[in-house]
């Protein structure tokens, strides 16, 4: 099921990829700005395919974070009207064929503890949206 | 009864970049949505809670510009910053004194403050509140009532404390009729079977907490086999809105500092079919409310309208209400 925020969540961000990584441009699925602490980048896939998430980097406002790291990242704030970028290194990718990406992000709203917030959303909306 | 706007009903346009700020505010006015303004610190102020001395002058320019009255500042307890571990009292009043502070340096007089924090924490705020001229108040919103735990805790801190500063933010949400139609015609666009809906519904109307709903409602589509994302989807229902009954608001009516007038749609008499305000609004009139009411439309939540034309409608139908009250 899509959530307001899944056609907007993810397109490829050609000028950052290369053969073997892949970038992708990321929104905040979400309402207003939350701290990385909260944010899981949590699934990534191509044509269907699990691609591990394994060394990947989430990229905001300059600063370069490791996914591992972002728990701890209290003080960092994903601005909701900013991008972030993806980077991951993927054996064998081609920036010329990328199509049919998947993400899928979790956010831990902070003021509502028992939630999850699930959101996941493919390039393939760059034809439509 | 004054009314306004928050900008949370603009989140669409806000989340697709297609106004800045001042565009924002002036769209808005030029609507006629005020006098009153609400603002999302952490939605609308990059850098928040830290407003700098600049953005602080350029918004207060603007409300000026637009002849806004600043109502209300929503704040936020992110008690659960840290994944699985909550702040303690210490820390989150620590986290809630520069949101305090920005409030007042943003001209606001109140802040709406949130159930995830103690009581104790708004009490031990008392004197930089008192120092800033500052009410706070936690939302009131669905599934919460006057009469839930959480508000109970409030209410007897407050007695103690006995301030006029204290107060509390009622969300007509928490006093729904129905689950909205079009919220259900969305789930419908995405081939939510109807039998889930229909149980969901039944599920929705009783007087349960969302905990119990949410059990309730996985016992029963169980036999269905329905995957994990659809009970998911459904089960929201019971988080944003619930079904009290109007006269629930009567016994806090002295407490309240400022109404969140949450709404979803209308129907083709001007009516919201989810929450009746025919009944709601007169009940604040008589008592004597003055303070402002924020148009708070979430179809955000499942449409992609920009909702300025749903606040329009909004403002009408309490113009009418009110009128007549």
């Amino acid at each position: 099921m899509k959530n307001t925020f899944s056609d907007a969540l993810v397109r490829l961000a050609p000028a950052a990829c290369r053969p073997g990584h892949l970038a992708l441009d990321v929104r905040l699925p979400w309402y207003r700005t939350l701290p990385l602490s909260v944010v899981e980048i949590a699934a990534l896939d191509i044509a269907g395919q699990a691609v591990p998430l394994t060394g990947a980097t989430l990229e905001l406002e300059g600063h370069s974070h490791a996914l591992a790291d972002m728990p701890a990242l209290t003080t960092v704030q994903w601005f909701v009207q900013d991008s972030a970028t993806l980077h991951v290194d993927v054996a064998g990718f081609d920036p010329a064929a990328a199509k049919d990406i998947g993400l899928l992000v979790k956010l831990y709203p902070p003021y509502i503890p028992m939630l999850v917030w699930v959101t996941r959303g493919t390039t393939a909306q760059e034809a439509t949206a | 009864m004054k009314t306004g706007a928050t900008l949370y009903a603009f989140t669409n346009a806000w989340h697709r970049r297609e106004l800045t700020l001042p565009q924002l505010l002036a769209k808005v006015a030029a609507l006629g949505l005020g006098p009153g303004l609400e603002v999302i610190g952490y939605q609308t102020f990059r850098g928040f809670p830290h407003v700098s001395d600049d953005d602080a002058a350029r918004f207060k320019d603007l409300v000026a510009e637009h002849g806004f009255t600043p109502s209300c500042l929503s704040i936020n307890a992110d008690m659960a910053i840290r994944r699985g571990t909550m702040m303690s009292i210490e820390e989150a009043v620590a986290y809630h004194v520069p949101q305090i502070e920005a409030a007042a340096k943003l001209g606001f007089p109140l802040v709406r403050c949130q159930f995830a924090a103690p009581a104790e924490v708004l009490v031990r705020l008392l004197p930089l509140a008192e120092k800033l001229g500052i009410r706070m108040g936690p939302e009131i919103h669905a599934p919460l009532g006057p009469n839930s735990p959480p508000v109970l805790a409030y209410r007897e801190a407050y007695a103690k404390a006995n301030s006029p500063l204290l107060g509390f933010i009622p969300d007509f949400g928490a006093t729904a009729r129905a689950v909205p139609p079009s919220y259900l015609d969305s789930l419908r666009a995405q081939g939510m079977p109807e039998v889930l809906m229909q149980i969901a519904l039944e599920v929705w109307a009783l007087p349960k907490d969302p905990g119990f709903k949410r059990g309730e409602f996985a016992r029963r589509v169980e036999p269905f086999k329905a995957p994990p994302e659809v009970v998911s989807a459904l089960s929201v229902m019971f988080n944003i809105l619930s079904p009290g009954q109007p006269d629930m608001w009567d016994e806090l009516m002295p407490q309240v500092i400022h109404v969140h007038g949450k709404f979803y749609d209308f129907d083709e008499n001007g009516s919201e079919p989810a929450i009746p305000y025919e009944e709601i609004l007169p009940r604040f009139e008589r008592a004597g409310y003055q303070g402002f009411m924020s148009s708070e439309w979430e179809g955000h939540m499942y449409s992609p309208d920009a909702g300025f034309d749903f606040v329009v409608k909004h403002q009408a139908l309490a113009r009418r209400i009110l009128a007549a009250a």
